[in-house]
Parts: structure tokens; C-alpha cells; sequence
């Protein structure tokens, strides 16, 4: 009975979720440094970035206010709900996020520690089920 | 900033390690026209950690700390990659001998019965207990135990990895199962009867815990055998069964830390994963009191009656059959009569591994010293059908 293939299961599910918000990320932030043409991205690619992670903010939105059931999100939402931010203030910075990333504009200063914390969380998440993986 | 620093060797360490991928694989390759399409998505996988190299090079670059903070997911991503390529697909395809390539050509025929018509390659390593990494859904590597090159006691089991492969090929699988996870136990939480709020506070905790319980490494775990079962039939039921008894362990213990449900759930859902008719054969009849016997002495605990209730694990398997019946329309559900008593050691001309597997388990049970001279001649024709 080996843990390997459930484990490495879902620490696939991790990485890709993690690889698509994280380069998401980059491409929004070098767009707002100016800097989108050293990796290669177009005004597409910024688009693209920016609609996967409004639609992740929905998504994790609903999943707080118990709307959605996606497994993929169920270990974040257990983060952020045992971690020390008041859960009301997460539902209140991820509508701000929605509604900056809504708009037209680029990245506000107020958006991106919101985002980080997300994608610090996630990458805990994997880190961690990765060390599970040394042990199968 | 001192990570700079660090970035920089990171990406040299990276771009070393990767050149040493690249001229492995390209060996690989030279000696064996096997393995074309994995080796064709492992290249793919490593152009992709040399994409994310560059970005950690601009990132370290332009050297702004917003972006420097987005490096570290970036390196875990390329060294998961390498893991999974240096530890598992590179040491398959090296070791690979006439045992492992046999088993290979065998687990694909099994695979595209199975309905995982995505496969197109699978490594396979006889070399330690079974297990799967399906990091490369099209391309898989499966582990087994060295015997598997003599013999088929314990391949049924291979059903349940190759389940693992259809679980992460269709992450909607895994959303379906949590929503009759969660339906039930919504359902449960409202038919409380008349409690004081104490009362009613820890209830509603156990509860969330029972919840809680099934993450999605369970959820893959209970879909597997169901799947295992679907697609061998009542040869993985009674491994099921074999593999609880043999763990000696309280097959009702709802442990926390092991991915795998309880045993006794797993035997549940395997029964009921089984095709109709198979339910009233003298085979599933002996298997099913075996098992009753030996859970009759066996306490359990309220703790599973509440996580593993039999209504529960009943609608996980409805749900997963709906599951490969409609995203895996090829899988071929097991429904091939069990052989009679007269001439049960024959092997059939139509033999599949799935066939003997379940010849085999009848065979064990009720004429085990025909077993091995019978094993020897199933397995020489499981070859040869391969080979054809």
C-alpha cells in the first residue's frame, strides 16, 4: 500500500495550480514595472494572466463563504482559515481584489501583498506535501 | 540584496542539472525506440523548468524585491520536476530489463481495456511494492514487485494504480466525490433531534472532523479501488479482502495520518463496486463470509460508524461508477462469467489479465494445489497473447 500515487496526485494538482497564479503574478507585476517584454509577454499574455487570477479570487471568494466545493482550493481555505487573519477581513480584500482586477488599471500597491499572501500560502501547501513525498 | 546571490547559483545548479537530464535522456533514447512518446513528454517537461530558468535570470536581472519574491515558487516547481524525472522516470527507463519491458507491453493492453485511452506509453519498474506516478498522465511509471515477472498473485492490484492515472486525468472526479462528501454530511448535520447547545456544539464538531477526514489523497484512494474493481471485477474484490486481512491491522481504525481509508471501507466498496450478477456467485458468497467472520470479532468504533457510514462509501461508489462510466465511455466494466468447476483449470483462448486474474483467484480457493502448475501456463499465454 504505497502513499505514492495519491500523494504525488495531489502535489501534481499543487504545482500546477501554483505554476499558472505564480506566473500570472509575474506577468501582471512586470507589466506594472514596465518590465513585460524581458519575458517575453504580450498584451494577450497580460490579459490572460489577469482573468486566471480574477477568476481564482472568485473562486476562493465563493469558497470562503462556502459557495464552492473545488477540492483543488479546500487545503488553502483550511490555511486561511486556521491562520491568524480574521477571515471577514480575507472576504474584504479578496472583493477589493476582484473589483482592482476588474478594471483597466494595473496593479495597485494595496492588491499585490493580497496576492503574495495567497501564493505564499499555496506554495506552503506544496512544499509541505513534497516533504511527504521523501518519505513514501 | 543577498537572495541575488542565491538566485544566480540557484540557476546554475538548475541549468547543470538539466543539461545532465537532457544528455540522459538523449542516451536513453539512442538505445531504445520503445519509448518515443515518454521520452517525447519528458523533453517537453524539461523545456518547460528551462522556460521558468530564464524567468528566475530576468527576475534576478531586474533584481525589484516584488518580483524577487515570486522566485521561490518558481524553484520549488523545477526542483518538483527533477524529482519526479531523476527519481522516478530516469531510474525506470535505465534499470529497464526483459521483465519490466513484458510487464509494460502488458499494462497498456490493460490500460486501453481499462479506458484510459490517454496513455501512450507507460515505464515500468519491478523493483519495489506497488505504486504509481502519474506526474505525466499520458505517460505513467508503475512500480511492482519483482515476483510480478512469474507470477500473477497480487497484479490485480496494478487496477487500483492504474486508477490513481484516471483520478488525476479528470480533476472533476475529485469535485463530484467532495460534493457527496459534503451533501451527506449536511444532510446528517440537519437530522439532529432535540439537543441542548452543548450537545448540538459537539456533535457538530465530530461531524466536521468526519468532514475533514476525506482530503483529496482519500478520495483518490477510495476511487481507485473502485475503479480497480469496476475494471477487474472480482479478482480485485477478493485482493481487497486479502490485502485487509493480511495488514492485520483493526480494519475499522479511522487513522489520521495513513492516505488510505479504513480497510473495512475499502472491502465495502469493493463489494458493492462489483457487477450485479457476481453478488449471488458461491466465489463472492466465500469471500464475503470470509471477510464477515473475521470483522465479527473485530470492534468498531463510533468514529467510523459516523466517517465510513455505509451509506456514505455507497454513494462515493454510485458517484464513481457515474464518474468512469461517463468521462472513461471505453472502460470496460468486468462482467465476464466466473469459470465453472468443470475444466477451471483451462486456460480460455480470449485470456485477458483481467480473465486469468480472476481464473486464478477461483482457482486458489477451491483447488489451490492446482494453482502453481496452472499460474505457470496462465502466465506463459498472458505473454505470448501480448507478443501476437
Amino acid at each position: 500500500m504505497s502513499v505514492l500515487g495519491s500523494v504525488s496526485g495531489r502535489l501534481g494538482r499543487e504545482q500546477n495550480l501554483l505554476r499558472e497564479l505564480n506566473s500570472a503574478l509575474i506577468a501582471l507585476e512586470a507589466d506594472t514595472l514596465g518590465q513585460a517584454s524581458d519575458f517575453g509577454l504580450s498584451k494577450k499574455d497580460i490579459l490572460e494572466s489577469r482573468q486566471k487570477l480574477l477568476d481564482f479570487a472568485k473562486r476562493l471568494r465563493s469558497a470562503l463563504t462556502q459557495e464552492s466545493l473545488s477540492v483543488d482550493i479546500q487545503p488553502l481555505v483550511h490555511r486561511v482559515k486556521s491562520g491568524m487573519k480574521p477571515i471577514d477581513d480575507w472576504k474584504e480584500d479578496l472583493s477589493n481584489l476582484v473589483k482592482s482586477l476588474q478594471s483597466d488599471r494595473q496593479l495597485q500597491d494595496s492588491t499585490i501583498p493580497v496576492l503574495e499572501a495567497i501564493l505564499s500560502l499555496l506554495d506552503s501547501e506544496f512544499t509541505e506535501d513534497l516533504r511527504r513525498l521523501y518519505s513514501r | 540584496m543577498a537572495i541575488l546571490d542565491y538566485l544566480k547559483a540557484k540557476v546554475a545548479d538548475f541549468n547543470i542539472i538539466l543539461s545532465w537530464i537532457e544528455q540522459e535522456i538523449e542516451d536513453l533514447q539512442s538505445k531504445s525506440s520503445n519509448h518515443t512518446q515518454l521520452i517525447f513528454h519528458l523533453q517537453g517537461r524539461i523545456n518547460e523548468c528551462r522556460r521558468l530558468c530564464r524567468n528566475l535570470q530576468v527576475i534576478t536581472h531586474i533584481g525589484h524585491p516584488m518580483l524577487v519574491t515570486r522566485t521561490l515558487p518558481i524553484i520549488h516547481d523545477i526542483n518538483w520536476w527533477t524529482i519526479i524525472i531523476t527519481w522516478y522516470y530516469l531510474p525506470a527507463l535505465r534499470r529497464e530489463n526483459n521483465a519490466d519491458t513484458e510487464m509494460r507491453n502488458i499494462l497498456l493492453d490493460a490500460a486501453g481495456r481499462s479506458g484510459l485511452t490517454w496513455i501512450e506509453d507507460i515505464a515500468v519498474r519491478l523493483d519495489g511494492a506497488q505504486a504509481t506516478v502519474s506526474a505525466i498522465t499520458e505517460t505513467p511509471v508503475i512500480f511492482g514487485p519483482p515476483q510480478h515477472s512469474v507470477s500473477l498473485l497480487g497484479m490485480a492490484a496494478l487496477f487500483h494504480e492504474l486508477g490513481h492515472n484516471a483520478f488525476r486525468r479528470f480533476p472533476t472526479i475529485a469535485d463530484d466525490l467532495a460534493a457527496v462528501i459534503s451533501d451527506y454530511f449536511s444532510e446528517f448535520q440537519r437530522q439532529a433531534g432535540p439537543l441542548t447547545p452543548e450537545e448540538m456544539a459537539e456533535r457538530n464538531r465530530t461531524i466536521d472532523e468526519a468532514l475533514n477526514y476525506w482530503k483529496l489523497e482519500r478520495l483518490d484512494e477510495v476511487f481507485s479501488d473502485i475503479f480497480a474493481t469496476f475494471v477487474c471485477g472480482p479478482a480485485y474484490y477478493l485482493s481487497s479482502v486479502d490485502m485487509a486481512l493480511t495488514l492485520a491491522v483493526n480494519p475499522f481504525d479511522v487513522d489520521l495520518i495513513d492516505v488510505h481509508p479504513p480497510p473495512a471501507a475499502r472491502v465495502h466498496v469493493c463489494h458493492r463496486a462489483l457487477a450485479s450478477h457476481y453478488l449471488n456467485e458461491p466465489l463472492i458468497s466465500l469471500v464475503r463470509n470470509t471477510w464477515n467472520d473475521y470483522t465479527r470479532t473485530v470492534g468498531r468504533s463510533s468514529q467510523f460508524e459516523l466517517t465510513c457510514a455505509l451509506e456514505l462509501l455507497d454513494r462515493l461508489v454510485q458517484s464513481s461508477v457515474q464518474s468512469i462510466e461517463t468521462r472513461l465511455p471505453e472502460a470496460k466494466r468486468y462482467e465476464h462469467p466466473l469459470p465453472v468447476q468443470t475444466g477451471l483449470t483451462e486456460i480460455p483462448s480470449d485470456a485477458t489479465l483481467e480473465i486469468l486474474l480472476n481464473q486464478g483467484g477461483q482457482i486458489l480457493l477451491t483447488k489451490p494445489e492446482c494453482y502453481a502448475d496452472w499460474e505457470q501456463e496462465a502466465f506463459e499465454a498472458l505473454k505470448s497473447s501480448d507478443t501476437n
